[in-house]
């Protein structure tokens, strides 16, 4: 069984926003709600400043803080390793925001789906309701399909997430983690990629690589 | 480019956890002089219990905003939130009966029982929200056994005032003013101990001390909080005990009260989550896009 994953190279990540216009548009998110985000840090006084772009999404924890407060099982752990949300068991009590340590979750602020008349109908059959909590799913509709289409996720695009497909720096990697001839598993050995706030215990399946120094030493 | 964040909990959350604790408090204190001294139970308290879990309960409904998924909450017994909605419905359910059931006769043995389980039921719905705020790894402020103990003292606290306010001065066996006068001294005990662990711990956990002490909570934690909700109840508790004047002791009953909501919502906003990078990577930048 795969357990996707996905590893991001922080040097190669130049900010330019392309993964949170793609994933916008795949996905169709409201106003306000970012299913994954570039975050801009500064680092140092001048004339020693140095830039971190951080792009942040779901990290599609094993050890799921999100899943643990849950009470009505909308967040569930699917088995290959993606954590996503039953919309129709959200009962908007926004738990799983506060629980999530890396801000990987937005209430739908309106609905997605546009009212007026003569807009055209959207591909996807859900419509999603204000006040549900949405995250990153790794584009799962789009694994799924490829996967039917005997593509392989992480190699072939129809079968890849949105945001890895329209970095213009390859910065994103995605693929199955329990391959250890994958390239995502390459990567992070090579690399030696990191986990984001390791100390939370909650094992993420996205690894970064870091710029400069590593994040273990800090 | 940046985004703002989206608000969490806020005032919604700060009143549930306020009534459903106070409820929990008010009905341990009307039980009590049944449970330890075998005299009656205060029916008043009781129903002022109720009044307020109810109210909690109204307000988790309005916040989830759909009565037909309302009974999913129940679904993930490993959830704190569940926990919270199983205790909230069996403290409403026992102290339903307890109002209900005959006093007298041969339903003593029943109503025995019953008050049992509405003060587990009490205690769960006290405790579970400090449970499920550890369950949150981003806020450190939010770490630890401390927000349980600081809640289930404030919890017992505001149950006394409520007791208090609602006619118990002379109708128990025992000196409600004593234990409440107590009961701000175990309240101010923890939450002085919350401050100084919180100010000691993580640097995220500091700023979020600082800004409660100092920053942009100051009014409402130090002068809400501190000063009306515990401050002035203290001095008004001992001067109305010393001079055996039950105005002063119900006025600084509503103030326990309030300064008992301030606090929950202190709690929600001075919540800061843990830098996604490491702390020193807090600059303005940084500031700008949380």
């Amino acid at each position: 069984m795969p357990r996707w994953g996905m590893v991001i190279d922080l040097f190669r990540c130049i900010g330019c926003h392309a993964c949170t216009y793609a994933c916008k548009a795949e996905n169709k998110t409201g106003k306000g709600v970012f299913w994954t985000f570039l975050y801009d840090y500064e680092r140092g006084t001048y004339p020693n400043v140095t830039r971190t772009f951080l792009p942040i999404l779901c990290m599609h924890c094993e050890n799921t803080p999100c899943e643990q407060v849950c009470p009505s099982r909308a967040t569930h752990k699917q088995a290959d390793g993606i954590v996503a949300i039953d919309s129709d068991k959200c009962i908007r009590c926004k738990a799983c925001m506060v629980a999530c340590p890396y801000r990987a979750r937005f209430e739908n602020p309106e609905d997605a789906y546009p009212t007026t008349k003569g807009h055209p109908k959207q591909e996807h059959d859900t419509l999603r309701q204000p006040g549900l909590v949405e995250k990153c799913n790794f584009c799962k509709e789009r694994i799924e399909r490829g996967i039917a289409q005997g593509l392989t996720p992480g190699t072939e695009w129809d079968a890849n997430p949105a945001c890895v497909n329209a970095c213009p720096v390859n910065a994103r990697t995605f693929g199955d983690l329990n391959n250890p001839e994958s390239e995502i598993s390459r990567r992070i050995r090579s690399q030696r990629a990191e986990l984001l706030h390791e100390e939370f215990g909650t094992r993420p399946s996205v690894f970064y690589i870091p710029v400069g120094k590593s994040w273990r030493e800090e | 480019m940046g985004h703002e964040s989206q608000t969490e909990w806020g005032w919604s959350i700060a009143i549930e956890i306020f009534c459903g604790g106070t409820a929990g408090g008010a009905y341990i204190l009307s039980a009590l002089p049944y449970l330890i001294f075998g005299s009656t139970i205060f029916l008043t308290g009781v129903v002022a219990s109720l009044f307020l879990v109810c109210i909690s309960v109204f307000v988790l409904i309005a916040e989830s905003t759909s009565l037909r998924r309302v009974p999913r909450a129940f679904s993930n017994i490993k959830s704190p939130l569940t926990v919270g909605a199983i205790s909230l419905s069996l403290f409403i359910l026992f102290s339903t009966a307890t109002v209900a059931i005959p006093h007298k006769g041969s339903a003593t043995g029943a109503l025995s029982i019953v008050v049992w389980l509405a003060v587990a039921a009490s205690l769960l719905t006290i405790i579970y929200p400090g449970i499920l705020m550890s369950f949150m790894k981003g806020i450190p402020l939010w770490g630890g056994s401390g927000p349980s103990f600081l809640l289930l003292s404030a919890a017992l606290l505001s149950g006394s005032a409520v007791v208090t306010l609602a006619g118990g001065m002379g109708r128990l066996n025992f000196s409600l003013s004593q234990v409440t006068l107590w009961g701000l001294v175990i309240y101010g005990f923890f939450l002085f101990i919350f401050i100084v662990t919180g100010g000691r711990s993580s640097k995220t956990a500091r700023i979020s001390v600082q800004w409660l002490i100092k920053g942009n909570l100051f009014l409402l934690f130090m002068i809400g909080v501190i000063a009306m909700g515990w401050v002035v109840p203290f001095t008004l508790y001992i001067v109305g005990m010393v001079s055996s004047s039950p105005p002063l002791l119900h006025i600084g009953s509503c103030l326990i009260l309030i300064g008992g909501i301030l606090m929950r919502y202190s709690l929600m906003a001075a919540a800061v989550r843990m830098p996604l990078l490491s702390d020193d990577s807090i600059t303005p930048t940084y500031w700008r896009y949380h």
